[in-house]
């Protein structure tokens, strides 16, 4: 007969005293009681203190508290600064206020309901075991793949706390679409020499091992032991033993190359901005001639994406304060959603540029060498026509489209970390785990995410910078096994787990003995392959365990027998 | 593997009707890892017996059991004190498994609860295709890796048929026609030439299934 | 016809049912009796067996409470546990039961109208549907 010692919480009243007397009474004649013990606020410290000392005598197999919502008591808990005398998983709450006094019309009806509740929470922890904590030790090193503004800001960021880390970088060269830039739209910085300070920065910190040429290979473990085998430029492979990832690969760019999108006049922002950076005045001279009319035709492709409209007024401003172009933005919205663009649009109307905003894509020709573009100028007085206006241009400027890398797919199989929007890498929740992705120890930052500005992206280098130092500070990793277990010997090796698992916690490994799990390499005798789930990447969710097919997973906080203890049946 | 799929539960019910007490065998290997016959199955099968018979007023006891594998005799024999206690079984392992509890337990009526499929490759998880029809004289090396026997749906031994059209079956419309697939992987590995090898009609009433019952003995092996 | 309260099993998920449940209480709206709420991380924890053990061991109605699609905490759960529901539904359908007797909800934490509305519908659904006749 397991020894259940019970609290009673009035939460401060709440639950009226002939109410709370008729529940003791029910309470105080059940079997499994130890001791009945009434409280007037046990998320108190006071309380709380109490309630230690009495756990301190011993000899309980659980605890129900007969209160409120468990949502109350888990957060006191953990604001706890000694842990309570008793595994934290033997503790469960019946909840009667919220979900028996409440919600019932009738006294009588609540009183029913709360019993029933009682008795089912004292069945449910009669099942519970108490679950231990483990640690796991993180060594501070890093593994950032992709060089580009992203991947070399992290590695600033980390080296200065102290970290080691190994930045990865497909190419020759640092800088990735960045490189690209000549100015930056909110600041008056020349991005070239901006970018060579910080790569040279990065080049010669010592806490930071510069890998170019150089890819991911296989990717084995878990977070804080993460085994990644690269491959550098001759061929040779290492691996690198590593306690957290940085995905920062970036994006790519696709040009649109049917027919008068090769016209050397129809040209991209790139191009633009490698012609802006090379002129240096008065005027913009191209194949010999003075440029007067440049046109931006914006939205064709990544129509939500605000890159190219930043880019489009800041070049805008350019050509006409410098070099006395006229310039006409088309577009079907003006994007302004970023640090200071609503002004600097307002200073791009002020000084000249024409914004003309269509619902039908504009119409391109040749005239005369020239390109006429042809828009419905949708923001015309009498809505319901649309004003055609025709624009003889010397160039076009036209966007990219912004797509994931080619190698961002295999990355995701790699990483073991799931693709989202358009292929690009998904995050865990876009709102508040930005820079986080499905899987305990990998982070994804920077435009390979979803491609952005250059803002942006250093606000998520700080961002994966304050995760990954928190995550590697103390040097441990405490977490408890209230996780999935699986039984080696009743695993069938189907596969089902590893593929369905949302977090990619779970591999098939090499057993021994039972539920001993041998670690490759040490040359011990191996008996099974099973599925193995590793605690420490596990998010105790349940998925494996309902899906398993021979039942060989558990989810130790909430077994089979406690689930059909709270449905309120005897197995 | 075996690939095998539930039998429908009122089929089975049919089977059930004299019977108030059975014992519901599932069977840890195939069935298991295609979703049809593993310990998962044999509870979810048990529940709904119960109910559907419930429902009509004639209750029946359903003992639940999942042994490792349903194909060798130690596994059989394993059961036969809780079959003793049953009036009939059913198995929803794939035929192999319900046929040794036939061969060891005669006088007990042995249902199968599964239909067999075939055997067959996971192509993504919970979808399963048929790859091989167990022949008995494999050709594999000849054509790629692909078989013929299991994947063409006219069983052809030396290239496509005149329906074969833009790579797929005229038989079965979805798939792949496979003397095209072959023709590619052979393609691929540069060994086309081995389409010019002539492979003989099979002997199908000699050494394949049309000859009866087949046997497999290893002399070496006997105790 | 007496009046019968029919028995339904609420599993609810940590990240949407059970907070609904604890707003329904708050904003003391009232439930009605003979509802027994199964607290799970995540619904993709609920197996399917525990959908119809509970119709087996003499619930008339179950009802998963789960996040909204594309909602789902862990990514999947929600979605894998309507795949359950429609294994469920076939089993009861080729076996003569109601199929409505198994239903899935979506809402979120701060559904807790939503969620004491839905009990109830169902409550009325399965009085005039009368007792799981599967029930042992």
């Amino acid at each position: 007969m397991p020894r259940i010692g019970i609290f009673i919480d009035t939460l401060q009243g709440s639950i009226p005293a002939s109410f709370q007397e008729k529940i003791s009474d029910y309470v105080k004649k059940l079997p499994e009681i130890a001791f009945c013990l009434e409280e007037e606020n046990l998320a108190s410290s006071e309380a709380l203190s109490r309630m230690g000392k009495r756990l301190e005598a011993g000899g309980l197999d659980g605890i129900v508290i007969i209160g409120g919502s468990p949502k109350l008591y888990e957060t006191s808990f953990q604001k706890l600064r000694h842990p309570l005398p008793l595994n934290p998983y033997l503790f469960a709450v019946a909840n009667i206020r919220e979900q028996a006094l409440w919600l019932m019309l009738e006294e009588e009806a609540a009183l029913e309901r709360a019993k029933t509740i009682i008795s089912k929470t004292i069945r449910a922890v009669s099942h519970s075991k108490p679950i231990e904590t483990q640690s796991l030790p993180l060594k501070p090193d890093v593994l950032i793949l992709g060089g580009g503004i992203t991947g070399i800001s992290i590695a600033q960021e980390l080296a200065k706390a102290g970290i080691h880390v190994f930045l990865v970088e497909k190419g020759t060269h640092l800088g990735g679409k960045a490189l690209e830039l000549h100015r930056f739209y909110n600041r008056p910085l020349e991005v070239r020499k901006w970018m060579d300070e910080k790569i040279s920065v990065v080049k010669n910190n010592p806490q930071i091992t510069l890998l170019t040429q150089t890819e991911l290979k296989r990717l084995e473990g878990h977070l804080g032991r993460f085994q990644a085998k690269i491959q550098g430029p001759d061929r040779t492979e290492t691996v690198l033993a590593v306690s957290a990832i940085v995905a920062a690969t970036g994006y790519a760019s696709q040009r649109e190359t049917k027919g008068i999108y090769r016209h050397k006049r129809v040209i991209v922002f790139p191009e633009m901005e490698k012609l802006l950076s090379e002129t240096k005045g008065p005027s913009l001279l191209w194949d010999g001639k003075k440029i007067e009319m440049v046109t931006y035709l914006l939205d064709g492709v990544n129509e939500d994406i605000k890159v190219d409209s930043i880019n489009a007024v800041k070049q805008a401003l350019i050509l006409q304060e410098a070099f006395q172009c006229q310039v006409a933005i088309l577009c079907k919205d003006v994007k302004v959603a970023a640090d200071g663009m609503e002004r600097l649009y307002r200073k791009a109307r002020e000084k000249g540029v024409l914004f003309f905003k269509y619902e039908e894509p504009p119409k391109l020709s040749i005239v005369n060498g020239q390109i006429q573009v042809d828009v419905k100028d949708t923001a015309a007085i009498q809505k319901r026509e649309q004003w055609p206006v025709s624009i003889l241009s010397d160039f076009v400027v036209v966007s990219e489209a912004f797509v994931p890398t080619p190698e961002t797919e295999s990355l995701s199989g790699l990483l073991k970390i799931h693709l989202g929007n358009r292929g690009f890498l998904m995050e865990d929740n876009p709102q508040l785990l930005r820079v986080r992705s499905n899987r305990r120890g990998i982070f994804v930052a920077g435009a390979c995410r979803f491609p952005q500005e250059v803002s942006e992206s250093l606000i998520e280098a700080r961002a994966v910078t304050q995760e990954v130092t928190a995550l590697l500070s103390k040097g441990t990793y405490t977490y408890d096994l209230a996780v999935a277990e699986v039984d080696p010997k009743k695993c069938a090796v189907c596969y089902t787990c590893p593929r369905l698992c949302p977090h990619s916690a779970i591999t098939v490994e090499k057993y021994g003995e039972k539920n001993v799990y041998i670690t490759s390499g040490t040359g011990q005798e191996t008996k099974w392959g099973a599925a193995k789930v590793d605690p420490a990447s596990c998010y105790g969710c349940g998925i494996c365990v309902a899906e398993c097919p021979a039942k060989a997973i558990t989810l130790q906080h909430l077994t089979d027998a406690q689930i059909y203890a709270q449905m309120g049946m005897m197995e | 593997m075996i690939k095998a799929e539930q039998k429908p539960i009122d089929e089975i019910l049919k089977y059930l009707n004299p019977y108030n007490k059975i014992l519901l065998s599932g069977c840890g290997a195939c069935v298991t890892v295609c979703h049809a016959g593993g310990e998962k199955e044999v509870e979810l099968l048990a529940s709904g017996l119960r109910m559907a018979r419930q429902k009509i007023g004639k209750k029946i006891e359903v003992l639940e059991i999942t042994p490792a594998r349903q194909c060798e005799p130690e596994f059989a024999l394993e059961m036969s004190e809780t079959i003793e206690k049953v009036e009939a079984v059913l198995s929803i392992s794939c035929g192999v498994g319900v046929q040794t509890l036939v061969r060891h337990f005669p006088k007990i009526p042995i249902f199968p609860g599964v239909n067999t499929s075939f055997l067959g490759e996971t192509i993504t998880h919970g979808v399963w295709e048929e790859r091989c029809q167990a022949c008995g004289n494999c050709v594999l090396e000849k054509t790629g890796g692909i078989c013929p026997i299991s994947r063409c749906a006219k069983q052809l031994l030396n290239g496509p048929c005149g329906g074969s059209s833009k790579g797929k079956c005229e038989i079965k419309k979805e798939a792949d026609c496979a003397w095209q697939l072959i023709y590619d992987r052979l393609k691929a590995l540069n060994q086309l030439y081995k389409m010019e090898e002539i492979i003989p009609a099979k002997r199908w009433g000699v050494e394949s299934r049309d000859s009866g019952l087949r046997r497999i003995i290893r002399e070496d092996l006997k105790v | 016809m007496s009046a019968f309260d029919p028995k339904i099993v609420a599993f609810c998920c940590d990240q949407s049912g059970y907070p609904a449940a604890d707003m329904a209480g708050t904003l003391k709206l009232k439930l009605p009796k003979n509802v027994e709420i199964v607290r799970v991380p995540c619904a993709g924890r609920i197996e399917t067996i525990y959908l119809l053990k509970a119709l087996e061991k003499g619930a008339d109605g179950v009802l998963v409470f789960a996040c909204y699609e594309e909602n789902c905490q862990f990514l999947r759960g929600n979605l894998r546990a309507k795949g359950r529901l429609s294994y469920a539904h076939r089993m009861l359908e080729k076996i003569g039961l109601e199929k409505e007797r198994i239903e899935i909800c979506h809402l979120a934490t701060n559904s807790g109208a939503k969620w004491v509305e839905t009990l109830r519908r169902k409550s009325e659904q399965l009085k005039k549907m009368g007792p799981n006749p599967g029930k042992l």
